[in-house]
């Protein structure tokens, strides 16, 4: 009976309908593949215009119904800094230096890989990091003459893992620090111990499952204690550069929430300061490297989006979740930790979260009706359903090879090298760990906010 | 003059798609044309349809790893050649041909022939008939040999 009233609020006129059919089938064909995800988010958009469902003042300027320029310029800005960054052979360094630091034992090397794309994972993007990492990954296994699949695989696992730490690791953690107003610090004192525990499982799992099957010749050791790791540093001078504006970059992160700034006006004055110091005079290539059909979808999904949060359907589904849960809020917690899990998986996180967001504000609304501002948004009560949103749709992505960009980068890239990763191989190793990492990731949202208390 | 007139004709000299790369090697290395080993050979699919030419530089392609592109060129170990080589062996034509391919007529003037190949960068062109089955491969080195024959049955 309650979701009856709840639909009356509204009015399911023709817009109404409009803007779900356009949502509904965009969705269809992006799960489909069979146009590019960018081209469906941009007709969707422009539909979405056209029919007037939104206008274009609305989704250009207004946060509530259009563009959230903040999480498109943070990548923009991050994106910037790591094109710069890459030609200058930094990644390749620290691989071969961890492959040698694992004495040439494949174990061991499976084991530091992880932990180094976790963790640049973390501070930079996922897609980023496993470019980098996989190329070092096939040739170290090729050395070693043992398959190279199982080590992709760990490392595009643990990249959704590392990832989910901070704000930047990961672009549903951008999109809710964006919407949510949470800074930096807020994503590394509530996710960051959760995300420690659960590699910390991972590691683990990988050693005993992996533990007899890697093995190597003596002698193929010695190739990797071989090579010589200064040679991939192509230049120095750049190198130092990139350091220095990643450092004042990460600083500016974690101090962002202190000095007011939002955290794209940091990427973006990191970005400006190393296209300055390069000296490059090609501004243009370096640019057109900027990974342009993501953002796009970005501006896509939050226009289409926008049409959903502007004829109601948002709110309407939001009290359906509420009656569902009866307005508890643990189950609110649980229900959304779980569902944003299966639903990373199957679907793109991106869509997913654009589309949760406004939803959990509404719930909030609803919830609490006098609160306004950050009062409303960081209500306390509220803070663990963004954060079980976070971790749920940032380590559902494992959950399937389609489930994050850094899968489809990983499966891509073995597949060039002559390793085909099946579907089912790849939901084999993925589904496990998304299951496990979900359900230590509820253990610690039900002590941390509802045993122990925020 | 023609294409059909300095062809190879194509007969049994020719490769499957699901044949491994080392077959395909041992094939044209059997193969002569003019005294010497091919360099180049159609695909066949049932041994008609035209899918595609392997020629050495498919070859040399499919022998480099795929992840030597990236910053890593230098991390190379003694013996890796060989291994890669071997490695390539066991490859299928289908997955390392070339499919972008011209095709020339038979009865097609031997000029625009050589621009052709000329133009798009090609060592070797399929030569079919109307319908469009392939009767031959014309190779670069012979229109040379062409040109010479010309050049100095004109200076003597």
């Amino acid at each position: 009976m309650e979701s009856a009233t709840a639909i009356h609020h509204f009015q399911m006129n023709a817009p109404f309908w409009a803007a779900i059919t356009i949502f509904v089938v965009a969705l269809v064909v992006i799960i489909s593949e069979k146009i590019h995800k960018t081209i469906v988010a941009i007709c969707g958009a422009s539909l979405m215009l056209v029919m007037k469902i939104v206008d274009q003042h609305e989704a250009f300027h207004l946060e509530e119904y259009g563009v959230d320029w903040n999480v498109i310029f943070l990548l923009i800005g991050m994106m910037v800094i790591i094109n710069l960054m890459r030609p200058t052979g930094l990644f390749e360094y620290i691989a071969i230096r961890s492959a040698k630091w694992g004495r040439g034992e494949p174990l061991r090397i499976m084991i530091i890989f992880a932990l180094i794309t976790a963790l640049l994972s973390a501070l930079l993007d996922n897609v980023t990091t496993v470019l980098l990492i996989a190329p070092v990954t096939l040739l170290i296994a090729d050395a070693l003459q043992v398959d190279p699949v199982p080590f992709l695989i760990v490392e595009a696992l643990s990249s959704n893992i590392g990832g989910t730490a901070t704000l930047i690791g990961d672009p549903p953690n951008i999109m809710i620090a964006s919407k949510a107003k949470l800074t930096f610090i807020d994503f590394v004192v509530h996710l960051a111990p959760v995300v420690l525990v659960i590699m910390v499982v991972f590691l683990v799992i990988v050693k005993l499952f992996f533990g007899r099957r890697l093995q190597t010749k003596e002698e193929l050791k010695t190739r990797i204690l071989g090579m010589k790791e200064n040679e991939a540093i192509k230049d120095v001078v750049m190198l130092k550069k990139c350091l220095a504006v990643l450092t004042l970059v990460l600083v500016g992160f974690v101090m962002h929430g202190m000095l007011h700034y939002e955290p794209a006006t940091v990427a973006l004055f990191g970005a400006g300061i190393l296209l300055l110091i390069s000296k490059t005079k090609e501004p243009h290539k370096i640019l057109a490297e900027v990974e342009w059909p993501v953002i796009f979808f970005f501006i896509g999904l939050f226009i289409m989006v926008g049409g959903l949060v502007k004829v109601g359907f948002i709110r309407m589904m939001s009290g359906e979740m509420l009656s569902l849960t009866e307005g508890n809020l643990l189950s609110t917690s649980m229900l959304i930790l779980w569902f944003s899990a299966v639903a990373s998986a199957v679907v793109d996180n991106i869509p997913y979260v654009a589309t949760m967001n406004p939803l959990v504000i509404d719930m909030a609304r609803e919830l609490w009706p006098d609160a306004t501002g950050l009062e409303l948004l960081h209500h306390p009560d509220l803070m663990p359903i963004w954060w079980s949103l976070a971790l749920g749709a940032c380590l559902g992505g494992n959950g399937s090879p389609i489930g994050a960009s850094a899968n489809v980068i990983v499966v891509g890239m073995a597949e060039k090298a002559g390793y085909k990763i099946s579907f089912l191989r790849f939901v084999a190793y993925g589904a496990p760990i998304t299951a496990i990492t979900v359900f230590i990731s509820m253990i610690y949202v039900w002590l941390r906010y509802y045993v122990i208390g925020g | 003059m023609l294409v059909k007139e300095i062809m190879e004709p194509v007969t049994s000299n020719w490769l499957r798609p699901e044949q491994t790369l080392y077959d395909a090697i041992c094939t044209m290395r059997k193969t002569k044309w003019e005294d010497s080993s091919v360099n180049g050979m159609v695909v066949l699919e049932h041994g008609i349809k035209l899918v595609g030419i392997v020629s050495i530089k498919d070859v040399i392609k499919a022998v480099i790893p795929s992840y030597l592109e990236e910053n890593l060129g230098g991390f190379t170990w003694e013996g890796m050649f060989e291994e890669c080589a071997k490695k390539a062996g066991q490859m299928l034509v289908s997955n390392i041909m070339s499919t972008e391919i011209i095709t020339i007529g038979a009865n097609d003037k031997l000029l625009r022939c050589a621009d052709l190949m000329i133009d798009n960068n090609f060592q070797r062109l399929p030569v079919v008939d109307k319908s469009g089955r392939v009767l031959g491969m014309v190779h670069i080195r012979d229109i040379y040999l062409t040109i010479t024959n010309i050049m100095c049955n004109a200076g003597e």
